[in-house]
């Protein structure tokens, strides 16, 4: 069968990968991720630096970082940021309203014009490191092709 | 799900790049354009589905777009001193094409600094 195409119904399929990370929340580290799903179709092209770098192809994106955390104190609280090729890229996040300048999801909408990394590192320890609560910090990928 | 494709070059996301008191005043996609300031209304074409994360600099509030006032379309904060439990802030959600920010109590003191406002674009 074939369909003519009267050039205007181009398309771009939106992709949604579900990972989950984790590791111990000091200072500048990178967090560890486990794919979880990615839908309709995988795109992640590999994960590497033990698994604390995602690397993807060209495209449209938009990333989320969520954190669940244990504390023992109140003023325990971190803040997180997405690195895209290695530069803190968005809003950032945190375990909580984190010294006036974050919110809580990180967030980051970019576009790759050829195969790129993203990352998620600690960018802030108010007290001492929290606990994350493992397998439930998430971090949502959403893609369309460029 | 598809997006239909304006460019080849455009991303259907957006994010905002600059706020004031009352809501976002500038995207990061020149599909997105702004008016007014209080609050600022932005304009997509097409339809499009819009996320805000809202902190308050003083006192609490329920905020959320205009014409989508249910409470689970709402963002829901609180300002403390010692900023605890205001992990609590999530997002107001909308669709449409036109999206600005209401608040129930305080409509004037939505964050600056940190407050942000996502689209998706999945239409025309």
């Amino acid at each position: 069968m074939t369909y003519v195409s009267d050039g205007l119904n181009l398309t771009n399929d939106l992709q949604v990968a579900y990972l989950r990370w984790s590791g111990t929340p000091s200072l500048n580290a990178y967090m560890t991720f486990t794919i979880d799903q990615e839908v309709p179709s995988t795109f992640i092209t590999s994960l590497t630096q033990a698994d604390t770098q995602i690397n993807l192809p060209a495209g449209h994106y938009f990333a989320q970082a969520y954190i669940d955390y244990t504390r023992t104190s109140t003023s325990q609280n971190n803040q997180f940021a997405w690195l895209v090729n290695g530069t803190v890229n968005g809003h950032k996040g945190s375990s909580d309203y984190f010294h006036s300048n974050t919110c809580d999801v990180a967030e980051t909408a970019f576009t790759l014009d050829s195969a790129g990394t993203l990352r998620l590192q600690i960018t802030g320890v108010n007290g001492s490191t929290l606990s994350l609560n493992d397998p439930h910090c998430v971090a949502i990928i959403w893609r369309v092709d460029k | 799900m598809s997006f239909k494709k304006s460019t080849e070059s455009k991303s259907p996301f957006t994010t905002s790049t600059s706020y004031n008191t009352r809501g976002a005043t500038a995207f990061n996609e020149s599909w997105v354009t702004v008016s007014g300031t209080t609050p600022p209304v932005a304009s997509i074409s097409g339809q499009g589905i819009a996320m805000a994360s809202t902190p308050v600099t003083t006192g609490s509030d329920r905020v959320y777009f205009t014409n989508s006032n249910y409470l689970e379309q709402s963002s829901h904060c609180y300002y403390s001193f010692f900023q605890t439990y205001v992990t609590s802030i999530d997002e107001a959600i909308a669709s449409g094409d036109t999206f600005s920010c209401s608040g129930v109590t305080n409509a004037d003191n939505l964050d600056a600094t940190v407050s942000r406002t996502h689209i998706f674009k999945v239409g025309y």
